[in-house]
């Protein structure tokens, strides 16, 4: 029994990264009905981005200066990178349904891990864990029990409720909230109304990019910078986006906690390591048959 | 409804994939071919590398040796007045890559022969093409055992699984007196499984017991919950056969999870991606090496400080093994320049002395050979390793 809280905390910190990618691709979904299988990309770009600037960085600087930089950087470039997709390939197709949609996203996934593979010809980035660096704050095992458990991890559950709770509050409380909303509901009544479609859509992909870009870096500060790092935990965020109700900001949030202890206590409960991805696979196909809106979504009718 | 929309867009894609992979096989003969007339005269051979990607730093270390000794020989006049020409193709870690690059540089190219991939998965993937194509192949370092089973084409210069996963268990049961021991295996690698499997054997027979097998797949980054269990089983060693970027996270969590079993791996582990890429972690594991830096034999002093004074690093397996496998196909060369005579010369090969040893090419085409246990020791502010033990077959 013991054991437990090992397993507890690391499927919570691992659930908070998820969660904070699910809210963007349940956010998109939302409003435009895209299964944008490029957010995970976003993550990636923001933990590229997060690295790099730690470069330019005068070195020796203290890392608790140099984390909240790479912070901003990463989340700003992960906005950056989605609000750009958007703009050049989802917008012109936004009109040829949901088909074109989806293999539009598939070749931006495709395009951006490209991209990045021109990067130091693909090799694995680690931030340096020498003395007095952000590697070795990060990483600094802090005791739980017998075990020990990277400081770092000891972030993400926080960082994922504000920036959450921060989220559900500008979609519940704010003018542009209500045009989210809005348009999530109904696009052309939403239009006729004076709402302009093109703003909401691009500000709720900054918003999206914004979080799975921290994200990026929130896991880069323990692990490796790679082109494909965004495709396990896109694919984990989809499943918890529609765990909880895709569409729906806590529904997201409590989505990516679940696929995060799920990964964990499937391995405690004795399930052997190599299947330990199928529980998630499991648990959407349970979801989709009994309960198909999700945990906390809404149930709509198709519209023929 | 949906899924129904897509299957035209999936079934075009497919077939497409298929017309590809049906027009690189090209259908000369190996028996009938001139093999490697390159312009004026010189003799081609093919490196296919991983030379992108996570595996990057093993192709380019065996690149390394292998230029520096096709540099040496077109120095010395090259074999029987014509010099060697290497055509270098990338195979970024994959194995339809890998297998691609063959039938490019085996068909168009018309290479005389052929150093193959690093890495036991993909040079399994040449398997087929080698011996359809006619072109002898070489595989610096990959040691899964069926690399070179049941084909006349494929050679290696380096041991094989089995040997190896006696080696560790035996060094870490015998020489250092551990009982129990876990297995982190990588299940996409053949290398991985096949030398878990040989290392779970070994151990076994010798009366140790193999108390925790965990796994995990290429581009996993979390191992938390394997390293857990495999710290719960109290097991007093942790063989990992893998290789970066798993490998260097797998060390660094061990550690930070406060896991005591002691670390180590096999060949896969003789690079600086692991060595200096773990951080202090990588201090007290041991791993098997194809030979030693510090061995005094004139070999490999010559090209230790040869090496060196090229490349600034000093070498380690990879380099090594790049280095004899050139030297075994310019050995083989002696004979004849054909893929033919190639052929005859490499399955020819007795008592040669090389770097790593001196190689006997057995029936199936592996080297048979001695190895060396390493530790990773602190020297200075970096990682390095120190010789510990020879074992010979």
């Amino acid at each position: 029994m013991d054991t437990l809280p090992y397993y507890l905390i690391q499927g919570l910190c691992y659930g908070a990264i998820i969660a904070l990618i699910a809210l963007g691709y349940s956010l998109v979904y939302g409003i435009i009905k895209l299964i944008n299988f490029a957010h995970g990309e976003f993550y990636m770009v923001g933990a590229y981005a997060g690295f790099g600037v730690y470069a330019l960085l005068p070195a020796g600087l203290s890392p608790w200066l140099a984390i909240p930089a790479v912070l901003a950087v990463s989340g700003t470039a992960g906005a950056a990178i989605a609000g750009g997709a958007e703009y050049v390939a989802y917008r012109p197709i936004r009109k040829s349904g949901r088909l074109a949609a989806l293999l539009t996203a598939i070749g931006v996934s495709f395009l951006l891990q490209s991209v990045f593979s021109l990067v130091k010809d693909a090799q694995p980035l680690q931030y340096p864990a020498g003395p007095g660096s952000v590697g070795a704050l990060c990483q600094h095992p802090v005791p739980v029990g017998a075990d020990g458990i990277m400081a770092v991890n000891f972030a993400y559950v926080p960082a994922a409720l504000v920036l959450g709770l921060g989220l559900w509050w500008i979609v519940m409380r704010t003018r542009f909230g209500r045009a989210m909303r809005a348009l999530s509901q109904d696009p052309d009544a939403a239009a006729l109304m004076g709402v302009n479609v093109n703003a909401v859509v691009r500000r709720t992909f900054l918003l999206g990019g914004f979080l799975a870009g921290v994200a990026g870096s929130l896991i880069a500060f323990q692990n490796i910078i790679s082109p494909t790092m965004g495709f396990l935990p896109g694919l984990k965020a989809f499943i918890a986006a529609v765990i909880g109700g895709i569409g729906s900001v806590p529904g997201a949030l409590i989505g990516g906690f679940a696929v995060g202890l799920l990964d964990y206590l499937v391995v405690w409960a004795g399930v052997p390591t190599g299947y330990r991805d199928l529980a998630a696979f499991v648990v959407l196909i349970l979801v989709l048959v009994i309960r198909p809106q999700g945990l906390l979504g809404r149930r709509e009718s198709e519209k023929v | 409804m949906k899924l129904r929309r897509l299957l035209p867009v999936i079934t075009v894609a497919a077939l497409c994939g298929a017309l590809c992979g049906c027009g690189d096989g090209s259908a000369q003969n190996g028996a009938a071919r001139g093999g490697g007339e390159g312009a004026g005269g010189d003799i081609l051979v093919g490196v296919i590398h991983p030379l992108s990607g996570p595996l990057a730093p093993y192709g380019k270390a065996s690149l390394a040796g292998v230029q520096m000794r096709v540099d040496e020989i077109n120095a010395a006049g090259g074999i029987g007045g014509r010099r060697i020409r290497l055509l270098v193709e990338d195979e970024k870690g994959d194995s339809t890559a890998a297998e691609n690059a063959f039938n490019k540089l085996g068909g168009s190219d018309r290479v005389a022969a052929m150093v193959i991939p690093v890495t036991s998965t993909n040079a399994l993937a040449v398997r087929k093409a080698a011996r359809k194509l006619g072109i002898p192949s070489i595989s610096p370092t990959a040691t899964n055992d069926k690399v070179t089973v049941d084909n006349e084409y494929m050679f290696r210069a380096c041991f094989n699984d089995s040997f190896q996963g006696r080696i560790v268990a035996g060094y870490a049961f015998r020489d250092l007196g551990i009982k129990t021991a876990a297995v982190f295996k990588d299940l996409n690698s053949d290398y991985s499984k096949g030398l878990s499997a040989s290392f779970t054997k070994c151990f076994e027979e010798l009366g140790g017991k193999v108390v925790a097998e965990e796994s995990y797949q290429q581009g996993d980054t979390d191992f938390g919950a394997q390293l857990k269990k495999i710290k719960e089983s109290g097991a007093g060693l942790l063989f990992v056969p893998g290789y970066p970027p798993e490998v260097p996270l797998v060390i660094k969590q061990a550690r930070a999870l406060g896991l005591e079993a002691r670390l180590c791996g096999a060949d896969g582990w003789d690079n600086d991606a692991v060595i200096n890429g773990s951080g202090d972690g990588a201090a007290g594991c041991f791993l098997v090496g194809a030979f030693s830096r510090e061995d005094s034999r004139p070999a490999v002093k010559r090209f230790v400080e040869a090496f060196t004074r090229r490349g600034g690093a000093a070498p380690g397996t990879f380099e090594a093994l790049g280095y004899d496998s050139m030297s075994l196909l310019a050995e083989a060369m002696k004979k004849g320049t054909t893929s033919a005579a190639i052929r005859e010369g490499l399955a020819g090969v007795k008592g040669f002395e090389a770097v790593t040893g001196t190689i006997t090419i057995d029936p199936a085409g592996d080297a048979v050979k001695g190895a060396v246990i390493l530790d990773i020791q602190k020297d200075g502010d970096r990682f390095a390793t120190k010789y510990k033990a020879t074992v010979n077959p």
